[in-house]
């Protein structure tokens, strides 16, 4: 290196500063290479050093998650709730939140999570629009063509309410917090295969399901798509069989009696393990017709009353009272759910109630499969009774104890056995189930928002999409100080605030002296 | 190694035979504890997140990163130069790495202090009968003491290239503020969620690196790895500043 004297030449501090400056570059490049290479998938470790593992997926879902096909999407569109459930909504969100940070982390090769700021309501409100949402406070989780919706309130978190009395208040809480199980059916449900295809027949005065109106299924089947069914029309006068893709056939209300031809196919389609949601006419008239859904539900086991169910109903004074048309609009409470079967356990834990008017009952009859298994999902009250109509087709709305069965009885009932076919040929998986829901005004639009998850539940269950899994969640309860019991706070005050600095400064000032004597 | 210890210690006797050290951790301490009771009254007693605020969850923590890191190192070598003892140092038998080394375990051992008032709050919840997420809480604590090694050693980098100490902690504030910033620059230039820049200044996002991993009671060792590999980086920046000291 040639030196002048006094210095260095500028043309060797130029090579010098430039072979400082690349190896700075390449010291720089090292540093991002060893921080691309620590996050690659198959690098990357994690140690979960909670005392409750709250980093790490439960096995059940993790195994889930790795065996999706193809790349799913998890759209969160979650707001708080105005107040006086602010705080406990706002708990729950950045649960969920929490949850999905540790549900994608080192997955973003199967999963994709989108959480849509309903501050900005413009854009959330488009993305709602292209899913066909009209809600807030639900996760979207779509794996290619299918999709399915998780409710928070409903799916993820249930929320007790508390007690707004100033004398015994008791402020909202997360009652259970269940992510694990819910995303984890959520994510077989869109990892399943091809969508499932649902058809409801037409023709013979049906409720109409593709346009709204008070009597209308339209909500059911518009929820139906967001959950990621294909929802169509079985008409048998176009197409006598049914459709091999068909999964569910619903057939709702019919006011006509249905042709033998037309009974063959559907008595075919449940012989190959079809699944349908029938709901026997309303209309006595065509009730009592030859080729009636009921005689078909007879060979599934199932025999429907004739007569509407009935109960007595309370007035503004609270007294009950008996003899009006009201009496058959019936208020089910949880009590009268199922609680161990699918389409009524998620209804039955969170407390909720149906609402059920003008049903049919149920019984369960000698006529069905040996294996059938009989499952009564919604149950009337403990005073309702059948009321049959008079040979004149009136009703009296009053129980009459001679004639009329009392009770509970059964207003929704659910049956499965061997698909008769299948059974044939040894294959033991393909299983028949057919729903039997005796309202038809129960899940039409008017009350969709009152019984819409118990519809959705009824589908899910004869879809096969009912997968269960129990993945114990995790302790609710978070670690707490009692601020108003405990005399916690003013201690935290001396001691936290005052006393450490303080030892700090007397430190400092015994070294100061010391140093100075 | 030995010469790193030498340093290690001259650095620590240096720091807490002043005045200034003092000062920083009785306010450092104060403000840790009144953020701490801060966060207890406000969340109705959850001990977790109170404890998170009082560490990375919350701003106060980051504040005193980017403050509290350019005080203690804009002596370190700014000041040694000015005052002369740096030629000494220069001329001991020790390598400007160990020099470097030396004074960042210092620095980082001092925020160590700092930052150790979460566990004595931790300690005080215990007496109180609420036992925290002990596991949780010393991950949160290393890894807030990794974070700020890594604002010491880009301290001792404006340190090494200054000749003034004022100069040096003013602009290693300024790249502190610029380096926990950078991320929000996607939003400024209006960069999608996915969008390539965006995902580039994640990379560099060292609040997501700390929230994402040792906050949430995790030891990820991308995450660990990161801050680790970047305070290495500085520290060698730093050592070639110290090394054109001589060229001057």
């Amino acid at each position: 290196m040639a030196l002048k004297s006094g210095g260095t030449s500028s043309a060797v501090r130029m090579r010098i500063g430039a072979q400082v400056a690349l190896v700075i570059l390449v010291a720089a490049g090292c540093a991002y290479v060893a921080t691309w290479l620590a996050a690659r998938p198959g690098l990357a470790r994690q140690f979960d050093w909670t005392a409750e593992r709250r980093n790490t997926l439960p096995v059940e879902l993790a195994e889930i998650v790795d065996a999706l096909p193809q790349r799913a999407k998890i759209e969160t569109f979650l707001r708080p709730m105005d107040a006086p459930f602010t705080e406990v909504s706002q708990d729950a969100i950045a649960r969920v939140r929490d949850f999905l940070f540790v549900l994608a982390k080192g997955r973003e090769d199967q999963l994709e999570v989108v959480h849509w700021s309903l501050d900005d309501i413009a854009t959330a409100k488009t993305r709602l629009a292209e899913l066909d949402l009209r809600e807030d406070n639900v996760i979207v989780i779509s794996c290619g063509a299918e999709k399915t919706l998780l409710r928070l309130y409903r799916d993820v978190a249930e929320v007790d309410v508390g007690n707004p009395d100033p004398r015994q208040f008791a402020p909202a809480r997360i009652a259970s917090f269940r992510p694990e199980e819910a995303f984890a059916l959520a994510l077989k449900r869109v990892s399943s295969g091809a969508p499932v295809r649902i058809l409801f027949s037409s023709g013979h005065g049906e409720r109409e399901f593709a346009a709204p109106g008070e009597g209308s299924l339209f909500e059911l089947s518009r929820a139906l798509s967001v959950d990621g069914f294909t929802v169509g029309a079985w008409d048998s006068s176009r197409e006598p069989d049914l459709p091999a893709d068909c999964a569910v056939l619903a057939i709702a209300d019919p006011r006509q009696a249905f042709g033998v031809e037309e009974l063959d196919a559907v008595r075919r389609f449940l012989a190959r393990g079809g699944r349908l949601l029938a709901v026997p006419s309303s209309s006595d008239a065509s009730f009592a017709q030859s080729g009636a859904l009921h005689a078909l539900l007879a060979e599934s086991g199932i025999q429907v009353s004739a007569g509407r169910v009935a109960a007595p109903f309370r007035d503004p004074s609270g007294a009950e009272r008996v003899g009006d048309a009201r009496v058959a609009t019936l208020t089910v409470p949880a009590e009268g759910l199922e609680p161990r079967h699918p389409v009524t356990e998620s209804l039955w834990r969170a407390k909720r109630r149906l609402v059920v008017p003008s049903s049919r009952a149920f019984a369960k009859s000698g006529t069905g499969p040996a294996d059938a298994a009989f499952a009564e999902l919604v149950r009337a009250p403990r005073n309702a009774w059948i009321d049959r109509p008079t040979p004149a087709g009136l009703y009296a709305w009053v129980p009459d104890v001679e004639s009329e069965e009392l009770g509970p009885v059964p207003l929704c009932v659910a049956v499965s056995y061997l698909a008769p076919a299948v059974r044939a040929t040894a294959d033991e998986r393909a299983v028949t189930r057919v729903l039997a829901l005796g309202s038809a005004d129960s899940i039409t639009d008017k009350l969709f928002a009152q019984n819409g998850d118990f519809a959705l539940n009824a589908f899910n269950w004869l879809a096969a999409r009912d997968w269960r899994l129990s993945i114990p969640p995790r302790s609710n309860e978070r670690a707490r100080i009692d601020l108003a019991q405990s005399a916690a706070l003013p201690w935290f005050n001396r001691l936290a605030i005052v006393g450490l600095p303080l030892v700090c400064a007397l430190l400092g000032v015994v070294l100061f002296l010391r140093r100075r004597s | 190694m030995s010469g790193i210890g030498t340093i290690f210690r001259r650095e620590l006797a240096g720091l807490f035979l002043g005045p200034l050290a003092w000062v920083i951790l009785c306010i450092g301490l104060f403000s840790s504890g009144y953020f701490f009771v801060l966060g207890l009254a406000g969340t109705g007693g959850d001990v977790q997140q109170a404890l998170s605020l009082s560490l990375g969850g919350g701003w106060p923590f980051w504040a005193l990163l980017i403050v509290v890191p350019p005080l203690l190192t804009m002596r370190m070598i700014s000041e040694e130069a000015r005052s002369g003892v740096l030629e000494f140092l220069l001329t001991a038998p020790v390598s400007d790495f160990a020099v470097i080394v030396g004074k960042l375990l210092a620095a980082v051992f001092f925020m160590a202090l700092l930052l150790s008032g979460v566990l004595f709050h931790g300690l005080l919840l215990g007496l109180f009968g609420v036992t925290p997420d002990w596991g949780a809480l010393l991950l949160g604590y290393l890894g807030a003491v990794l974070a700020s090694a890594l604002f010491c050693a880009l301290g001792l980098v404006f340190s090494a290239a200054t000749q003034t100490p004022l100069l040096a902690a003013f602009l290693a504030f300024v790249a502190n503020v610029a380096l926990l910033t950078l991320p929000l620059a996607a939003d400024f230039f209006g960069s999608p969620p996915g969008g390539a820049l965006r995902v580039a200044l994640r990379q560099f996002d060292i609040v997501l690196h700390y929230q994402g991993s040792f906050l949430r009671g995790v030891l990820d060792t991308s995450h660990a790895v990161f801050f680790l590999a970047w305070t290495a980086f500085f520290a060698f920046l730093a050592t070639r500043f110290l090394e054109a000291r001589r060229w001057r």
